[in-house]
């Protein structure tokens, strides 16, 4: 049972992973399906994405984090301390830390107090990808290989 | 609704919650300018997701979701939702390709051939846009149980 679970747990990782993995795999090429498709969940503004090879990026630089967090967060051993039952415990404050730099990014950029900034677009939306992605994984891996701990919880 | 028997614990009660977040997540997501919110980390679908969730939950007043089957529900939800997307873009797409080509009647012919490939991409955009949504589906099951719902979550 344990296993069959196990299983999921890493079909769930290799399916983020793989969608992480896709802007970043294609950086630097173009494809014309791909943009339509992440044209859905992305606003592509040509100001505020990456050119890598004078190609602009699949999606924005915000969510090219995002996606690289998602890749990361994938990657990682699952027997992280952020993927274990403490984080599990406090799942909100932990969603709400890796939220809050992201959150702020978007607030002083939008009400125009400091212009657009690569950097902070990429590694705050890398947090928020990386925090959530493990925060996941952490809630199926429990799932999956229930501790006696979260047994008894 | 009919409330789910504690007895009915496979995968297949969810099956009218998961058609509803999927129609839900897709329609919104279908909507010229309300997707612009899909921007925002796939919001539209994380919600839709959420929100049949918090149905089923309702409906079901005994039952308890495993983490497993949350993300199986935001999964298959998602991929739904992917497809009605999809779908609903191809529609407005193909509707806008032809409005166009009638008001712009002396439009030149490269400018009809790429408004025709273009609304013909949209058929070989709809099962990519079902494995992308399927992802963000999972991970809206996962968090949205975590968050919202833990009270209601089985081992």
């Amino acid at each position: 049972m344990t296993w069959a679970r196990s299983r999921w747990v890493l079909a769930f990782r290799i399916l983020l992973g793989g969608t992480g993995l896709l802007p970043w795999i294609m950086a630097g090429h173009r494809s014309v399906l791909l943009e339509a498709v992440f044209g859905t969940t992305c606003h592509r503004m040509p100001e505020r994405s990456l050119l890598l090879g004078g190609v602009q990026m699949l999606v924005c630089s915000r969510c090219a984090g995002i996606y690289l967090g998602l890749l990361t967060g994938a990657l990682m051993p699952a027997r992280l301390w952020l993927a274990s039952d403490w984080a599990v415990r406090h799942t909100r404050a932990l969603a709400l830390g890796v939220a809050l730099p992201m959150a702020l990014d978007v607030l002083t950029q939008d009400l125009g107090w400091r212009p657009s900034w690569h950097p902070a677009r990429l590694g705050t939306g890398w947090l928020l990808g990386l925090g959530l992605m493990l925060l996941a994984v952490a809630h199926l891996r429990g799932w999956a290989e229930p501790s006696p701990e979260s047994i008894r919880a | 609704m009919e409330p789910v028997t504690s007895q009915d614990q496979t995968f297949g009660r969810f099956g009218k919650h998961i058609l509803i977040g999927a129609l839900i997540s897709g329609v919104a997501s279908g909507i010229p300018l309300l997707n612009i919110l899909n921007c925002c980390f796939c919001l539209l679908n994380m919600a839709g997701i959420v929100l049949a969730l918090s149905m089923y939950l309702k409906s079901a007043p005994g039952d308890s979701v495993s983490m497993g089957e949350a993300a199986g529900f935001g999964a298959a939800a998602g991929a739904g939702a992917g497809v009605i997307a999809g779908v609903l873009g191809l529609i407005t797409s193909r509707m806008m390709a032809s409005l166009l080509t009638s008001v712009l009647s002396n439009a030149p012919a490269q400018m009809k051939s790429q408004l025709a490939a273009s609304s013909a991409m949209g058929v070989i955009i709809i099962p990519v846009d079902a494995v992308l949504y399927a992802a963000f589906g999972a991970l809206g099951g996962i968090l949205g149980m975590a968050l919202f719902f833990k009270d209601r979550k089985r081992a």
